[in-house]
């Protein structure tokens, strides 16, 4: 199989010092460009540009398309204003998770689904039951600017746009047509293919004074996961058949995405596996990464591991715990490693420390910031 | 930042002299394990040198270091720092080839803090002691192995036993907003876990009972009672300022008062009123190394004379962390080795300062050509100023030399080598301390490890 060049390919061959590649979606991106960690603790000091144009992303148009978003996404996006996003789930008929995505309303009749996971045919044999017209939209470039500088290197750069959280706004940049977002972590610019270069020389011109950094997909993974999201591509695989009830939004601790007040496809199969869990996180005592284990505590099952990975912020190891019911105070082990439970986000970007204390842990006996199960 | 707290007993199971990065460590530790503990510092904020001064409107820098000595991981992570708001950048590391032996001498200096030499009960006879890893190189001269000397570490490189200047920890990472971020985050893991820290408020002597230490006087003239008092202050302070001379046996006063000092260092903070230009970005985020002459250097420093070329680390702090700047500007260190604390013809005067000052200016101009012109403010800091703002005597950031007779098992002295000290009851933590200058935190971790021993038997 061929892999395809993003629009920004060619800059990223000039950065790429250590020639660290990977696929992704087909496409050939750069793993990291020189250190890991300067590229992850760059996003905390300055900014981070990295390329999103392995994304799927498609467009849904037509009369009924209201009805579609509502029955097709956990959450209904029938509900949305023009420019604004939610971040969904779609099931299969048993319930189980075929994948995650930012479901964004462009205009009143037409959709737009960006997702790190392409379900072509399932999503578009659903659009046309409902006589719904599907287009994929990939081809165009992507890049996302994350950092406590994003903001001021977007104004240099002569954007001065604000696009509201979880959504968009368009808009004509120096002669070129582009969109500005805030979906992730950061903001997020789209383009055409033929203006990805220059888009990406204008950013990291303006960003020459802000620390602004070129990161790979490995330093976004880390930073994703630092900042309490999972990491869509790699940290669950979807259920691609269509009676298969595994995985369940439970077993990834995506319960929070699920909107019960309205009908959506899979739905008994989601209400019939069970409670609500948590999705919460882990500090690990080890150096090197846990495989996926149940947690305990003196010697009682309270949940699971779901994935951990090396924070160079936190100088340790991290991870993700689903947790399926209330637990006592105390350290809770995962085999013979003693791990602690902590809120999520494990560290949020782009504020000051004096606000990142909120994600502290709590009082001396080091229950506090445990999240509780209602 | 913890509030000034008034006493609200003053008998506690932890006194901790010093609201610095390893007296705030030891306070953050042996709270943690449910003992009482307060940390007296004369200053008006924690961190001691953990601080970012704003030095010209709306130019940030941390006046004394760029960056510390690495924190030990298990440490910071045990400490939970970066989500206290500590974000370190990587560092680019020189040289990794002392690594595993610090943290060798690391890990030797923790197991001597566990156990308890004065055990009651224990009538074994005391095995001979291992020697402490790194005392091979205690006859090896710098220059057989690297060539490069860092100003902060300055030698004769010839000379037998500066190879252990090597072992001097290896540069932490900028922080995310300067140092005062790491020490507000120390500060927060302390005064969470339970410790009280009181600012403002000078301890003026330890007192002994019986010939243990037992309690310090405060200025505001009250007495803090303590099961262990632990000093973060440098060698000479603590026992030749917090003791009267005739407390303590003369061989024991005349050796710490033989206790050499380091070559000083002298900072210049810079305000620059553009970036400078490089065609590597990169290349503007690393220090800076002119080259020296280290042995030079180190003789001009003996004789009380600043060299013509001291050893010189520029760094463009701002490349790293804009927030220290305001937009398009930037800020810039020059470190300079080698400074004496006091000139060999008299005090710092003002016309002295400012020859320093263009020195420094020239050089910086050397390292980034065309700065000269965009120079809009600068602050000088020569060795008195660390002294009077740190108490460090001699403004030593050391705290000591790194030599053979002042290193591993030999620092600051034989038998007050690792935490504890001749006097009973009284820890010594800070740069004096065997592992001041090897790493951040660790040295006030392991004196907390051995008052955790010696107060409940844990290790």
């Amino acid at each position: 199989m061929s892999l395809r060049a993003t629009p920004f390919h060619a800059r990223a061959v000039e950065a790429n010092r250590l020639n660290a590649w990977e696929n992704r979606g087909g496409y050939t991106l750069a793993q990291h460009y020189g250190s890991l960690a300067e590229e992850v603790l760059a996003a905390r000091f300055g900014a981070v540009l990295a390329d999103l144009s392995w994304q799927w992303r498609a467009t849904f148009s037509g009369d009924a398309i209201e009805a579609f978003v509502a029955r097709a996404f956990t959450r209904n996006g029938a509900a949305l204003e023009p420019g604004l996003s939610l971040e969904v789930l779609w099931l299969n008929d048993a319930g189980g998770v075929r994948g995650r995505g930012h479901l964004v309303r462009l205009a009143r009749d037409r959709f737009l689904l960006v997702s790190p996971q392409e379900d072509r045919d399932w999503l578009f044999s659903a659009a046309a039951l409902y006589g719904v017209h599907c287009s994929e939209q990939s081809a165009a470039g992507m890049l996302t600017l994350i950092g406590p500088t994003a903001r001021k290197i977007l104004s240099v750069a002569g954007i001065e746009a604000e696009p509201p959280p979880c959504g968009l706004v368009h808009l004509t940049w120096r002669g070129l047509d582009i969109t500005v977002s805030r979906l992730g972590l950061g903001y997020e610019l789209w383009c055409d293919e033929d203006s990805g270069l220059i888009v990406w020389d204008r950013l990291m011109a303006a960003g020459r004074p802000f620390a602004l950094l070129p990161a790979g997909q490995a330093a976004l993974e880390t930073i994703t996961c630092e900042s309490g999201l999972l990491y869509p591509a790699g940290d669950f695989a979807p259920s691609r058949d269509g009676f298969e009830a595994e995985p369940t939004p439970q077993r990834l601790g995506l319960c929070r995405l699920m909107d019960r007040a309205h009908a959506f496809n899979g739905k008994a199969g989601f209400l019939a596996a069970g409670r609500d869990t948590v999705l919460s996180g882990l500090l690990l005592g080890v150096e090197t990464a846990v495989p996926p284990q149940t947690l305990n505590h003196c010697g009682m099952p309270i949940g699971k591991i779901l994935s951990c990975r090396y924070s160079p912020s936190l100088q340790g190891m991290i991870g993700f715990a689903i947790l399926s019911g209330s637990w006592p105070s105390g350290d809770i082990e995962a085999g013979s490693v003693r791990c602690r439970i902590v809120d999520l986000p494990f560290l949020p970007i782009g504020l000051s420390p004096d606000t990142s204390q909120s994600a502290a842990p709590g009082g001396r006996d080091g229950t506090g910031g445990r999240p509780r199960l209602t | 930042m913890p509030e000034r707290r008034g006493l609200k007993h003053l008998r506690y199971d932890v006194c901790i002299i010093g609201a610095g990065a390893d007296g705030l460590a030891a306070a953050a530790h042996l709270a943690a394990h449910g003992l009482t503990v307060m940390v007296v510092d004369g200053a008006a904020a924690t961190g001691g040198r953990c601080v970012t001064a704003e030095f010209a409107p709306g130019f940030f820098a941390s006046p004394f270091a760029d960056e510390l000595p690495a924190i030990p991981p298990e440490i910071f992570f045990g400490l939970d720092l970066a989500r206290r708001g500590a974000i370190l950048a990587p560092c680019e590391r020189l040289s990794s080839f002392a690594d595993p032996l610090r943290m060798a001498v690391i890990a030797r200096v923790l197991a001597d803090a566990s156990c308890n030499p004065h055990k009651p009960g224990v009538f074994a006879r005391t095995p001979a002691e291992e020697p402490y890893p790194g005392e091979a190189w205690a006859s090896r001269a710098r220059a057989e192995i690297e060539s490069t000397v860092a100003p902060e570490a300055l030698c004769d490189p010839e000379l037998g036993g500066s190879a252990l200047t090597l072992l001097q920890g290896a540069p932490g990472g900028l922080v995310a907003g300067g140092l005062g971020a790491l020490g507000q985050a120390l500060a927060r893991a302390a005064s969470e876990a339970g410790a009280e820290i009181s600012l403002g408020l000078e301890v003026t002597d330890i007192r002994q009972r019986r010939g243990r230490a037992v309690a310090v006087g405060l200025s505001d003239g009250r007495e803090c009672e303590a099961r262990a008092i632990l000093s973060t202050l440098d060698l000479k302070r603590t026992f030749l300022s917090l003791f009267a001379w005739n407390e303590l046996p003369k061989p024991l006063v005349e050796r710490i008062g033989t206790f050499r000092p380091a070559p000083g260092i002298a900072r210049l903070l810079v305000a620059l009123s553009a970036v400078p230009q490089k065609p590597d970005v990169a290349q503007l985020r690393r220090p800076i190394v002119l080259a020296a002459d280290p042995e030079r250097a180190y003789h001009a420093w003996k004789s009380g004379v600043v060299s013509e070329r001291p050893p010189v680390t520029i760094r463009l702090v701002s490349a790293v962390d804009p927030s220290l700047a305001p937009d398009g500007a930037a800020v810039a260190t020059v470190t300079l080795g080698g400074i004496p604390h006091r000139p060999f013809d008299g005090p710092w005067t003002h016309d002295k300062r400012s020859k320093l000052e263009t020195l420094a200016l020239a050089l910086l101009e050397e390292a980034l050509p065309g700065t000269a012109s965009s120079v809009t403010a600068s602050e000088l800091i020569v060795p008195p100023d660390i002294e009077n703002r740190l108490g460090l005597t001699d403004g030593d950031l050391m705290g000591g030399e790194l030599s053979a007779a002042q290193m591993l098992g030999f620092r600051p002295f034989v038998q007050c080598r690792g935490t504890r000290t001749p006097v009973v009851g009284l820890y010594l933590a800070g740069p004096s301390s065997t592992l001041g200058p090897l790493a951040t935190c660790a040295s006030g971790w392991a004196a907390a490890t051995a008052i955790l021993c010696d107060l409940k038997g844990q290790p």
